[in-house]
């Protein structure tokens, strides 16, 4: 017994230790230094490179999802791997009573917390969803899991650089001012309609029993893989498919519009259009500077403009399907599973 | 299922409602 208990300890010490280092690593990788040569080159040229939608947008085609997909991939993909690894890691490796304790709380204290992780993370919306899913399974609380998805685009400290040297300092000051309240109180929201979350008593009873449900298979490396598999199986593919839906109806969410020439009372309809649109749509990391960028140089006000700056990065259609994907625990992935 | 549907509508509400005023301060302050 008491050998068990110890090899249990030393593979929870062991796990943590190889999925901060795959973080830490990672992150290096795929975020922060690519970005701090980004932010060097959005500081002398005021650009981050092209828009990935937005401006002339291509009629919906195959062509045109094939393409959008294409690009959206090309920016996202290790990202994503990041992500998926990071979701897996901590459903198999990290031990569930602590991650309970940190972040199992419906309350500020959980949901800052997973904000500040959110911080240096710097991931879209649809690379943070594995994670956030991950922290859900693990039984953190819904306004937590709910702070580390929007606090990933939104509290983004590149983009809100980037922003400053290519949009201006206003703006980088409007992020800021706009994203701490829609990061909590959306948490706040999420804990008051998951009800069940904040009556959870976490004993250590209930975090061990769980934790040995969970550790089915006894090399953590193994059932780390083994949880990375699924939720591949599980994710990928939908958000493969949402993306080129996506991808072909560029052209509806982006209207071509002499924006200079727009009335007050399509101005309106515009503003809501582009809500909708803009939450619905999906754009990869800080892509939504170049294209708020290219927007108003076409004639696009500042009503339209900060309705995209905060409604692309923050939450995506791929993002909300992935977010609601049933567990994979006795249901297999199924579209009428989802909408029940 | 990782989030209820009902937090994910409120989500998907939340930043739609989050966008306009976003944009309506920036009207306000005539960022461009």
């Amino acid at each position: 017994m008491t050998v068990l208990r110890r090899t249990d300890n030393r593979h929870i010490l062991l796990g943590t230790l190889v999925l901060g280092a795959v973080a830490v690593v990672g992150l290096y990788v795929v975020k922060w230094n690519p970005y701090f040569y980004k932010a060097l080159e959005a500081a002398s040229s005021h650009s981050i490179g092209e828009p990935i939608a937005g401006k002339d947008a291509p009629a919906p085609s195959v062509g045109a999802a094939l393409g959008y997909a294409a690009a959206y991939f090309l920016a996202v993909w290790k990202a994503m791997v990041l992500g998926l690894l990071i979701g897996s890691g901590v459903q198999a490796l990290l031990p569930r009573g602590w991650l309970a304790r940190v972040l199992g709380g419906a309350g500020f204290g959980s949901s800052t917390v997973a904000a500040a992780l959110a911080v240096p993370s710097m991931m879209c919306t649809c690379c943070a969803t594995p994670v956030a899913v991950g922290l859900k399974r693990c039984k953190a609380s819904t306004g937590a899991a709910t702070a580390y998805l929007l606090g990933n685009p939104m509290l983004n400290p590149a983009t809100i650089v980037f922003m400053g040297f290519v949009l201006g300092w206003g703006w980088s000051a409007l992020r800021v001012a706009t994203a701490v309240p829609l990061v909590f109180g959306a948490a706040y929201l999420a804990d008051r309609l998951a009800p069940g979350e904040a009556d959870v008593v976490r004993t250590a009873e209930v975090s061990g029993a769980e934790r040995l449900e969970a550790e089915g298979e006894d090399n953590p490396f193994v059932r780390w893989a083994k949880v990375f598999a699924r939720m591949v199986a599980l994710l990928v593919p939908e958000y493969l498919v949402v993306v080129l839906l996506l991808g072909a109806a560029q052209a509806f969410v982006f209207p071509y519009i002499e924006f200079s020439s727009v009335g007050a009372g399509l101005s309106l309809l515009l503003a809501l259009w582009l809500a909708v649109g803009g939450t619905l749509f999906v754009i990869p990391t800080a892509g939504e500077v170049p294209i708020v960028q290219a927007l108003t140089v076409a004639g696009l006000g500042p009503l339209g403009a900060g309705i995209l700056f905060t409604t692309l990065p923050a939450i995506s259609l791929p993002s909300l399907v992935m977010a609601g994907w049933p567990s994979p625990s006795g249901c297999s992935p199924c579209w009428r599973c989802w909408w029940r | 299922m990782a989030f209820p549907k009902r937090v994910l509508a409120m989500l998907a509400l939340l930043v739609a409602l989050m966008g306009l005023v976003t944009g309506l301060v920036a009207l306000a302050f005539g960022l461009s």
